[in-house]
């Protein structure tokens, strides 16, 4: 089944972030607690962990583009 | 299995208990669910909490620092309230109004935890005097962070605590970072234990991965505590990830990372069932999977959890058993009449 990821609120300030790094490349398997990107807010810099095991299908953006908060940034499949 | 053969399996158990609470912890943060973002994770802290936990007795009281959850799971905290707790909902510990760094249950011996540095440690020296006073024979153990260690507070509670004979124990659990600074920038003495033992405490250094042993020698220093001698446990371990959940560390290599997460009491007390054969791969997976069932029933039960009503803010703010003061219009009407 295909899901989407999110770009969650990392800050009660925080309005947009930046995925300063894919950490899990198109193809690749995760498993659930594994770093998939790395995303800067205004104030700091999180590493965003799975929920669950997947496949990465899609990246939505680039590394670097400024995203909005809630706006999905990937699409995985559950594996 | 013999009682000997128990231990290991039941440490084990506590401590991967905690790391998989405190990954859930990190889950519910990234779904949003957390009641503000200071969510301060003990992975890699696990053996500290789970030995002194287990040499306590039921009786025993307790405060914690900010990263504290893991001390409370050890102490019998139940995973479901405390993460209601950290969600900010009604079902959580203190009715979502502590949240993580303030989850209390006197019922527990859970005397508060503190998220001042060093704030919980004078708390344990009231509670062992007034153990001691009453008899009740209840251990107090204050655990803290090595930031404490640089905290006058510190050396009044053992100073305190040794002059008064008190069943007390310090308990310092040394991840070697006070936020992002190193302990060799914080220190000047890093050998801690000599720093107690000037108190006349007696101390103790774990420094190793070895859970029995350091569940043997702490009860010896709980169970002399109890008999009015207080103490002092300095736990050296590593912080495996950043000071909060919003913290990446960019003070410290990955080099330096990547070395010391391999320091891990859990597989290292897997690793030890395994080769002294009290458990096979398959009886840990079922652990393993049994915990994280626990744990995933705990999220979402603080998920689903309702939000206070608003009014809940004015309630549990003063002890309604306690007699109203005096107001100064009836104290001024006494004096006049």
């Amino acid at each position: 089944m295909e899901k989407k990821i999110s770009l969650p609120r990392l800050g009660e300030t925080m309005e947009t972030g930046t995925i300063t790094k894919w950490c899990i490349k198109v193809g690749e398997e995760f498993s659930r607690g594994q770093i998939i990107a790395e995303i800067e807010s205004d104030k700091t810099t999180v590493e965003l962990p799975a929920l669950e095991n997947g496949k990465l299908i899609k990246t939505l953006y680039q590394e670097g583009e400024e995203i909005e908060v809630g706006n999905d940034i990937a699409i995985f499949e559950t594996i | 299995m013999t009682q000997s053969n128990t231990l290991l399996p039941n440490l084990y158990t506590t401590m991967k208990r905690i790391r998989t609470f405190e990954e859930r912890v990190g889950e519910l943060f990234i779904k949003g669910e957390t009641a503000g973002t200071m969510l301060h994770l003990s992975i890699g802290e696990e053996l500290g909490p789970t030995c002194l936990g287990a040499a306590m007795q039921k009786q025993d009281t307790f405060t914690t620092h900010h990263r504290g959850h893991g001390i409370f799971i050890a102490r019998g905290g139940d995973p479901k309230k405390m993460m209601a707790e950290i969600a900010g909902k009604k079902d959580g510990y203190c009715k979502g109004k502590g949240g993580s760094m303030h989850i209390a249950d006197m019922k527990l011996g859970h005397l508060g935890a503190n998220a001042i540095v060093g704030g919980g440690i004078p708390t344990v020296v009231g509670a062992g005097l007034s153990s001691k006073y009453l008899e009740e024979d209840k251990v107090s153990v204050a655990f803290f962070g090595d930031g404490a260690m640089q905290q006058g507070i510190l050396y009044e509670s053992m100073n305190m605590a040794s002059l008064w004979k008190l069943p007390v124990v310090f308990c310092c659990i040394n991840n070697q970072y006070g936020m992002g600074t190193k302990i060799d920038n914080a220190a000047g003495l890093k050998d801690f234990s000599k720093r107690a033992a000037s108190f006349g405490l007696n101390t103790l250094h774990i420094d190793d991965l070895d859970i029995e042993n350091a569940y043997v020698k702490s009860k010896e220093i709980i169970d002399k505590a109890r008999k009015f001698e207080p103490g002092f446990i300095e736990v050296e371990c590593y912080r495996f990830f950043g000071h909060a959940r919003m913290d990446k560390s960019p003070y410290r290599s990955e080099e330096e990372e990547i070395k010391m997460r391999k320091s891990d009491p859990i597989s290292y007390a897997s690793n030890q069932m395994l080769k002294n054969k009290i458990m096979n791969e398959d009886e840990i997976k079922k652990i393993n999977e049994k915990i994280s069932i626990e744990m995933d029933e705990a999220m979402d039960f603080a998920i689903n959890s309702p939000l206070n009503n608003q009014k809940e803010i004015f309630t549990d703010v003063y002890d309604e058993s306690e007699p109203l003061p005096i107001s100064v219009e009836e104290r001024i009407n006494k004096i006049l009449s």
